[in-house]
C-alpha cells in the first residue's frame, strides 16, 4: 500500500530509532494520527527543543544545556574524583547507586580500532588534559567488561602513568542476590580472580 | 536450500549490534575460513567475545549463518594491557585482508600460536607481530623472499633495496632497506635496527592489502610507555 508522502516520511522518521522497524514505525505513526494528535505534537516539540538544545558538558561529555552538566557545577560534590564510564545511561545507574559523590567523565563510547574508533573518538585527549592540568585526584574505571571495554581502562590507566593520578577499576563479580549455579563461567572466573579477604570480627 | 548444522572451533574477530539484542559476529575458523553469523540474543552472551576459544554450532547456506550455540573450548586468553591491543591489532587486520568463506588452512594454527605467545607479560610482543604479518602474507600469496631480490639474485649486504608490492625486493640506491639488515631479519637476529626495519617492511608489504583508511589500533601503541 502508497501511503500519502506525509505520512510515509514519518514511518520512515521513526525507523531512525533503535529497534523500530517499517512495521513498528507505521503503528507508532497510524496511532499519533488516528488517536493522539496532542501526544504527537508534545513529542515533535520536545524532540525539536531538545535536538537543539542539548549538547555536550565541556568537563565531563555528559548531556548538558549550559557549558558544563549539574553535576559538573554541583560544588558539594569532589571534582577532582572522577568515575569514567562509557555512557549516559552509566552515569544514571551509578547516581541510583547513591554511593558516588565524584564527578563523572562519559566516553560515549569505547576504544573499538576495528570499527575506527580511536582514542580521540571518545575525548580521551580531552581527559588527558584534565588530568594533566591536576584537576583530576584519582579515577575509577568503570568501563565494560567486554575486551573493548578493558581496553579503554588500559589506555586510560596508561596515560595517568607519570603522574600522580590514583587509579581503581570498579569490581566485577557474582550479582547480589544471584544464586552461584545460574552465573556463567566468566563472571565466575573474574569474581574468583577479584576475591577479597575475609577479616576476622573481633 | 538444505540447512545442514555443522560444528567447529572459532575465535571471534568482531561483533557488531543488529537489531535489537542480537549481534553479527565475524569468526575465524580452520576449515571455513572468516564466517559472519548472525547470533540472536548474542549481545547478552558474555562467551562471544574475541581471545576466547569457542566451539560453536551453525546453520545455513550462503553468506549469512546462523549461530546456534557456543560453548567455551577453553578460558579467554588473559591479554592485557599492550598484548591486548597486539591482539586488537591482529584482529583489524584479519578483518580487512580476509575475504569470507575463503580459508586458509594454516592460519588458524598462526592466530592462536600468536595470541598464546602473547599473552606472557616478558614477551617479545613486536616480534611477535612481525612473524605474524610475515607467516600471514605468505599463507595468503603476497609473500616475498628475505635473501633473494624479486629477480632470484641473493640480497647483498652493501646495498640498498625498496620493496615492490607483489614483486619483492629490488635494489634501488633511495631504497630504505638495508642490504645487511635485511639478511640479518631473515635470520631472525632481532637486533633493535632489525626491528625497525621489519616494522617498516611489514608496513610497507601490509599497506596495499588494508585499504586507505589507516589502522586504528596502531594509534594505541603511542600512549605505551615502556618502564
Ligand atoms: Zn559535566
Amino acid at each position: 500500500m502508497k501511503h500519502a508522502p506525509l505520512v510515509q516520511e514519518l514511518i520512515d522518521a521513526f525507523t531512525c530509532l533503535p529497534g523500530v522497524g517499517p512495521r513498528s514505525a507505521q503503528r507508532m505513526a497510524y496511532w499519533l494520527l488516528e488517536r493522539n494528535r496532542e501526544g504527537g505534537n508534545r513529542l515533535s516539540e520536545a524532540l525539536s527543543a531538545a535536538m537543539e538544545g542539548v549538547k555536550h558538558c565541556e568537563q565531563c561529555r555528559n548531556f548538558a544545556e549550559e557549558t558544563l552538566c549539574p553535576v559538573c557545577l554541583d560544588t558539594r560534590r569532589d571534582q577532582a574524583l572522577v568515575c569514567i564510564v562509557e555512557s549516559p545511561a552509566d552515569v544514571l545507574a551509578i547516581e541510583m547507586s547513591g554511593e558516588f559523590r565524584g564527578r563523572y567523565f562519559v566516553l560515549m563510547g569505547h576504544l573499538s580500532p576495528i570499527d575506527g574508533i580511536g582514542p580521540r573518538d571518545i575525548g580521551l585527549d580531552a581527559l588527558e588534559q584534565q588530568v594533566k592540568n591536576g584537576s583530576v585526584q584519582e579515577i575509577i574505571l568503570a568501563t565494560s567488561t567486554t575486551v573493548e571495554g578493558e581496553a579503554t581502562a588500559h589506555y586510560i590507566f596508561d596515560m595517568t602513568h607519570g603522574t600522580s593520578v590514583s587509579v581503581s577499576r570498579i569490581a566485577q563479580g557474582v550479582p547480589m542476590g544471584g544464586e552461584l549455579e545460574f552465573v556463567d563461567g566468566v563472571t565466575l572466573a573474574h569474581a574468583l580472580r577479584g576475591r577479597q579477604k575475609v577479616p576476622h570480627s573481633s | 536450500m538444505a540447512t545442514s548444522e555443522l560444528s567447529c572451533a572459532a575465535w571471534v574477530l568482531h561483533r557488531r549490534p543488529y537489531r535489537n539484542s542480537s549481534l553479527l559476529v565475524d569468526v575465524l575458523t580452520e576449515s571455513l575460513g572468516r564466517l559472519c553469523l548472525v547470533a540472536r540474543g548474542g549481545r547478552r552472551d558474555p562467551l562471544l567475545q574475541p581471545f576466547r576459544p569457542l566451539h560453536i554450532h551453525i546453520k545455513g547456506n550462503g553468506d549469512l549463518k546462523t549461530l546456534v550455540r557456543s560453548e567455551a573450548a577453553a578460558p579467554a586468553l588473559p591479554l592485557a594491557g599492550e598484548a591486548l591491543y597486539c591482539g586488537l591489532y591482529i584482529n583489524e587486520v584479519l578483518m580487512r585482508l580476509l575475504h569470507r568463506d575463503d580459508p586458509q588452512d594454516s592460519l588458524l594454527p598462526l592466530y592462536v600460536d600468536t595470541l598464546t605467545n602473547l599473552t606472557p607479560a616478558e614477551a617479545a610482543k613486536d616480534v611477535l607481530l612481525r612473524n605474524f604479518e610475515f607467516r600471514l602474507l605468505d599463507i595468503l600469496g603476497y609473500g616475498f623472499s628475505l635473501e633473494h631480490d624479486r629477480h632470484g639474485a641473493p640480497i647483498n649486504p652493501s646495498m640498498q633495496y625498496r620493496l615492490l608490492s607483489e614483486q619483492g625486493l629490488e635494489v634501488h640506491p633511495k631504497g630504505e632497506f638495508n642490504g645487511a639488515l635485511l639478511l640479518s631479519l631473515a635470520q631472525s637476529d632481532w637486533q633493535p635496527d632489525v626491528r625497525r626495519l621489519a616494522r617498516d617492511l611489514m608496513r610497507r608489504a601490509l599497506a596495499p592489502y588494508l585499504g586507505a583508511k589507516p589502522l586504528a589500533s596502531r594509534e594505541l601503541f603511542r600512549g605505551v610507555r615502556r618502564e
